[in-house]
């Protein structure tokens, strides 16, 4: 039944062009007031498309906007936010040198001004109070944002965009950078904005986030428009077919129990960081893939750091036992066989302004020499474009810049750079996040063959039903000590895990 | 119309093309603004071989700008490097010990200038800023104390042989090569594009940071060289202001401030015959030399808000 609540903005034939591609083909879609709007698709879909183009990132091809009953054409980003549309981006959209304070405030810092000054302390308590209105109250809004993790930077664009009067919050696939925690309190926070009337647009892949918190959603595929669903026919099979445009099998985990060998391939022992780990031991097997859990800041992702030579261990070591080497720096690591797939995919697994071409052939050019000193053109674009195909990476041509393709195209090209140099043992730091269904099932399929092929996977993750599903083994880690091992079992369930997180 | 010049603007054939239309664009100019004495042979002369010596050192140090890192001591190395050749060839009277003499120098003072940077754990920018200092310091007190020359004999023999040519060209090659068909170019690229990421793909970034000096004083010494071989001598006023217009040249021949994989090994190159020629056409329609590097400076600012994207990475990098 057709709700008859009234619209905040209505976009009607929305078509947008990059090139040849059509990100958008004469989309209608609609945001009742005072409501939860999910909104859904696979990468590549046109969500953040459609999404820039009412916030005024991109000015549409085609079509008409309204936007509280008026006609709506946005200047530029700025202008729709202080007309009232705030977006949470899905990567970092904070700036490292400034206070949580500047963050929270920049762009309208005359508000502060007091002569040719600006009012510092106003400032901060003004933004204190914007933190304690979303729940946020151990941040200090006097420190500099470097200091803060992803989460709290996430929590800092949060009271940003609902601070002052906005009518319509696009929420663009910031959960997955949050723990359960940071979740409950957006969640928290979006309700309570819905309930005061304005409307929430939560873009996300987690259909069951989007099941619990959306009014109704809307489905994107290929840039159209394919349907949208009132919360009281929600249907997960039925989502995710509206999304892929064919079935889907439900469970796309593994379905083996092969285990692995005895070999031990990767060892740390007993290793202790300046940051979290303490007195650590592990031991990575020869096919195995090793998951390792907990919250978000239990130490897992410095453990993956320090496996890999990049995070300085102050006592202990990590060894490669059956090379007899010791792992010192990311340099050592590669060259015996070691790659690292970061959590922060644009900041760190890739040089996101650069082409394709030089990510995925930045681990190669030992293997593409000719004569022992020159990279040879034509080994490489094999190399690549290998890479390319396997993966079905969508884009126009290896020369594209990285930032240019969906987060799931990213995150492929993040995995073939490693796949394509043959890298024995791979670390991979929540290599899901951020991507849809269809992606996430070539991920798990490619993790698996790699498993069969004799290779050892580290798989630092903070979704337990990725952990379950996919490892042979699970590590929970909770305050830098290793609290719980779980063997993989058909009964192992989350709630058995949860206990040794908290 | 805004819209089609900013597409114009943020097009990749646009940013490639910008400097040799800046330097088509200042040649006609010139052309008409020195009723075409700048297109006869001396004027052609004077901007080749001024092109010459600062597109050689420029080539050197777009290595450090590829790497991410900026380099304000170029000028005062190459001219150091002359001196101390001289003095080589004066006590030993052999050419090739006042070309090793040069180019051992010039790499040198890279290289402690680099490690200075590494052990006491400062930025680039700011050793490079105390090293330009200590090296104008060093030319004044051994141009004080002794006269610097070689024979002229030797430096017009070397000359007419077109040796400086030789070397040039020698060089530019070189540095293509390593630039962009080995690792270490490539290496030293992504160290510019993303260190972070570089240090997650197994490159030292340290390591290509301090190659890229010296492959930029390599630049130097062969610069220093050319000055010696075009001049016999190094007076005081040798090498003033090549500090900024080595900056100036890498710029304006297409090089991105930021460094990474859009940079151009040709962008010293062609920087360096855009500043050529501001150089000769300025002087050529009796603009006081001072005013030269005010109309330089504003040719600077023009070509960065044309050319470059803003940019939140900073010209400082930290050694990793």
């Amino acid at each position: 039944m057709k709700s008859k609540k009234e619209i905040v903005l209505r976009c009607k034939n929305i078509s947008k062009n990059f090139g040849p591609t059509q990100a958008l083909k004469s989309v209608d879609f609609e945001v009742e007031k005072g409501t939860v709007h999910g909104l859904i698709g696979e990468n590549g879909s046109g969500k953040s498309t459609l999404t820039s183009v009412f916030a005024g990132i991109y000015k549409p091809d085609g079509g008409e906007m309204t936007f509280l009953g008026e006609e709506w054409k946005p200047d530029n980003a700025l202008w729709a936010e202080e007309h009232g549309i705030r977006i949470v981006v899905q990567e970092s959209g904070t700036i490292d040198s400034m206070t949580v304070a500047e963050n929270l405030f920049l762009g309208k810092e005359s508000q502060f001004r007091k002569g040719i000054l600006i009012n510092k302390a106003a400032m901060q308590r003004e933004a204190q109070k914007a933190l304690d209105a979303i729940g946020v109250t151990d941040l200090t809004a006097s420190v500099r944002t470097s200091s803060l993790d992803m989460q709290e930077r996430k929590l800092v664009e949060i009271a940003k965009a609902v601070y002052g009067d906005v009518k319509l919050l696009v929420v663009d696939e910031t959960t997955t950078a949050l723990s359960g925690e940071g979740r409950k309190l957006l969640y928290q926070v979006i309700r309570r904005l819905a309930d005061n009337g304005a409307s929430i647009l939560l873009i996300t892949h987690d259909v069951a986030e989007l099941m619990e918190q959306c009014d109704r959603t809307t489905v994107l595929r290929d840039g159209e428009l394919v349907g949208t669903v009132e919360k009281e026919e929600f249907n997960e099979a039925i989502i995710r077919q509206m999304m892929i445009g064919r079935e889907i099998n439900g469970n796309y985990y593994r379905n083996d129990n092969d285990g692995y060998e005895d070999e031990v391939v990767l060892k740390a022992e007993n290793i202790t960081t300046s940051k979290t780990l303490m007195n650590f031991s592990l031991e990575l097997h020869k096919g195995e893939i090793l998951g390792i859990g907990g919250l978000s800041h239990c130490g897992m992702h410095i453990l993956g750091k320090a496996l890999y030579g990049e995070e300085l261990i102050l006592n202990g070591k990590v060894t490669l036992p059956q090379k007899q080497v010791t792992i010192t720096s990311t340099m050592v690591a590669v060259k015996n066989g070691v790659g690292y797939i970061s959590k922060e995919r644009d900041a760190e697994s890739l040089s996101i302004h650069a082409p394709i071409y030089e990510n995925i052939s930045s681990t190669g050019y030992e293997l593409n020499k000719v004569w022992k000193i020159f990279v040879s053109k034509k080994k490489e674009r094999a190399y690549v474009n290998r890479q390319i195909e396997k993966f079905s990476i969508k884009c126009q041509s290896p020369d594209q810049e990285v930032n240019n393709l969906s987060g799931g195209n990213k995150q492929k090209v993040a995995f073939g750079k490693w796949v394509a140099c043959d890298a024995d043992i791979l670390i991979m730091d929540c290599p899901t996040r951020g991507v849809d269904i269809g992606v996430k099932a070539t991920m798990y399929q490619l993790i698996s063959e790699m498993k069969k092929q004799g290779k050892s996977i580290v798989l630092i993750s903070e979704e337990l039903p990725e952990l379950i599903g996919m490892s042979d083994r699970i590590l929970i880690l909770k305050d830098g000590i290793k609290t719980g091992e779980f063997l993989r079992t058909n009964g192992l369930t989350e709630q058995k895990i949860i206990n040794y997180m908290i | 119309m805004k819209e089609k010049w900013l597409r114009i603007k943020n097009s990749r054939t646009f940013h490639n093309l910008l400097p040799i239309i800046t330097f088509i664009v200042l040649a006609m100019a010139f052309a008409i603004g020195t009723g075409g004495r700048i297109i006869n042979k001396a004027s052609i002369n004077t901007i080749v071989n001024q092109a010459m010596l600062l597109g050689i050192i420029s080539t050197g140090a777009v290595f450090v700008f590829a790497s991410g890192n900026v380099n304000i001591a170029m000028g005062g190395t190459t001219v150091v490097s002359a001196i101390v050749a001289c003095l080589a060839y004066n006590a030993t009277e052999s050419i090739a010990v006042m070309f090793l003499t040069s180019v051992a120098v010039g790499i040198g003072i890279m290289g402690v200038a680099c490690m200075a940077s590494v052990i006491f754990k400062v930025g680039f920018m700011i050793s490079t800023m105390i090293f330009m200092t200590i090296l104008a310091s060093v030319q004044v007190w051994m141009l004080n104390i002794r006269t610097v020359s070689i024979p002229f004999a030797v430096s017009s023999g070397l000359s007419k042989a077109n040796v400086p040519i030789l070397i040039w060209i020698a060089f530019f090659l070189f540095c293509t090569v390593i630039f962009q068909n080995t690792k270490i170019g490539r290496s030293i690229r992504m160290v510019g594009e993303n260190p972070i990421n570089a240090l997650q793909t197994g490159i030292s970034v340290k390591k290509h940071v301090i190659i890229a000096h010296l492959l930029a004083g390599l630049g130097a010494g062969l610069g220093g060289l050319i000055i010696l071989m075009r001049s016999s001598s190094v007076t005081e006023s040798t090498g003033a202001g090549a500090n900024m217009d080595v900056m100036l040249a890498i710029v304006l021949g297409g090089m991105p401030v930021t460094g990474g994989y859009k940079s151009k090994i040709y962008a010293g190159l062609i920087g360096a015959l855009i500043i050529s020629i501001l150089n000769t056409g300025c002087l050529l329609m009796g603009v006081d030399a001072m005013f030269i590097q005010a109309v330089k400076g504003v040719f600077f600012i023009i070509l960065i808000f044309m050319a470059n994207k803003r940019s939140s990475t900073l010209l400082v990098r930290e050694i990793l």
